[in-house]
């Protein structure tokens, strides 16, 4: 149906006329300009001001409750139109799509390994390694790598830590560290930031627990870890005291104490990108072993370096107290304190 | 599998380094690593790996068949930062 511009002047102030007089009505939802409804049939041919309510009410019911000052009824005609009194209650229809449905993505509180992290610069996404505490200050850190947690050339300390990354929707409000060192003079894409603001960081692998203690990567050993990209998933160590070139931003740089972590069948994947930063662990103990930063598809292969090494260039611990929910259940029904 | 004898690994990183040392900055290695001789007689557990961007690279660098008694055996893996 085309409208002349007459029409749809009148049908303005008509709908103004309605809002002023309706639209304050508990009981009314919407008020717009549209084709009415007779017996069930929207009707094309015809025009009305519609007043929608949130229940339809007649007779008596009506009666009572505009003596109540509930609402009022609609009259037939406003403006010169006939009105219409369809019925319907309106929502806001928010799409969580900050709130992405794999939980290493989320947002975390308390924060533990394989779930998302990024520097405030970039936006990407990998993995939040392992809860560390600095050996001078006692402060509790995050460990990643140098290209995770600093990202380029020109990061300095104090840069920011999102978590999650922002390539997972992370922005300057989730902020949970600052960029406090790396060990990359030493030839390590290691790198340690320390918390700030309100939320933990435990010792906890997602899906695979705490980590127990620290282990020398050696050859044929079976390894798991826990990654943003790919999860958990499994390996065993082929090779140990490495040295790999790899580019960084078009800087090529030696990086050393490599051990290589291979599928243990044809069709297994070790790792994606997305995963750097993720700690392997020795399978049977979860004492970690090595921590991730490279990869390769063709063959797939995983490369990590000695965590002996890192924490070392680092000069941090890896915290490895078990949190109070490794407790057994009858003792935590007695101690268990708020996070 | 069983520790590997400290004294056989300490022989190994030596032989190693000698191999870092000459082939590290060749422009088609990507990493060069000790791993298990696949091969080994008793005793003689370990190998060097160089590993080459390309497998075209196997045919044209050369490299010994073994630096101090440890054999040399060529992988293919181009390493990126994940």
């Amino acid at each position: 149906m085309q409208l002349d511009s007459s029409t749809i002047f009148r049908a303005r102030r008509a709908i103004n006329e309605a809002v002023s007089q309706h639209l304050f009505d508990r009981n009314v939802s919407m008020i717009d300009f549209g084709f009415p409804e007779h017996g069930g049939r929207i009707v094309e041919d015809e025009i009305a001001i519609r007043i929608h309510v949130r229940k339809k009410l007649y007779g008596p019911q009506l009666e009572a409750a505009a003596d109540l000052e509930l609402t009022k009824p609609i009259p037939e005609t406003i403006g010169g139109f006939q009105t219409d009194v369809p019925e319907g209650s309106y929502y806001a229809q928010q799409h969580w799509w900050w709130r992405p449905p794999n939980p290493r993505a989320a947002r975390s509180d308390p924060m533990q390994g394989g779930i998302s992290i990024s520097n405030a610069r970039h936006y990407t996404y990998a993995t939040l390694g392992a809860l560390v505490r600095d050996r001078i200050t006692g402060d509790n850190m995050i460990l990643s790598n140098w290209h995770v947690l600093a990202g380029d050339w020109s990061a300095r300390p104090g840069l920011g830590i999102l978590q999650p990354g922002r390539l997972d929707g992370g922005t300057s409000l989730d902020q949970v560290a600052t960029l406090a060192r790396d060990a990359m003079a030493v030839n390590l894409d290691a790198a340690v930031a320390t918390l700030t603001g309100p939320r933990r960081l435990i010792n906890n692998q997602m899906e695979l627990g705490s980590v127990t203690g620290l282990s020398e990567p050696q050859l044929g050993m079976n390894v798991i870890k826990s990654g943003r990209r790919t999860g958990i998933t499994y390996g065993r160590l082929t090779s140990i005291e490495g040295v790999a070139r790899i580019s960084y931003s078009w800087v090529e740089r030696l990086i050393r104490h490599v051990v290589t972590v291979e599928p243990r069948s044809a069709r297994e994947q070790t790792s994606q990108g997305g995963d750097s930063g993720s700690l392997w662990l020795k399978e049977d103990t979860r004492e970690a072993v090595g921590l991730h930063f490279a990869g390769s598809d063709f063959p797939e292969r995983a490369l990590a370096m000695d965590v002996l090494a890192v924490l070392e260039a680092l000069d941090v611990d890896l915290v490895a107290e078990l949190e109070p929910a490794r407790i057994a259940p009858e003792i935590r029904a007695r101690e268990l304190v708020p996070a | 599998m069983s520790p590997i004898d400290p004294d056989h690994l300490e022989r190994a990183r030596k032989a190693l380094e000698k191999l870092i040392q000459g082939y590290i900055h060749h422009p088609d290695v990507t990493l060069i690593d000790i791993g298990l001789d696949p091969n080994a007689g008793p005793g003689e557990l370990l190998a060097l790996r160089v590993h080459v961007r390309q497998s075209a690279a196997k045919e044209t660098l050369q490299l010994p068949a073994e630096v101090d008694g440890f054999p040399v055996y060529i992988e293919t893996g181009d390493y990126r930062p994940e």
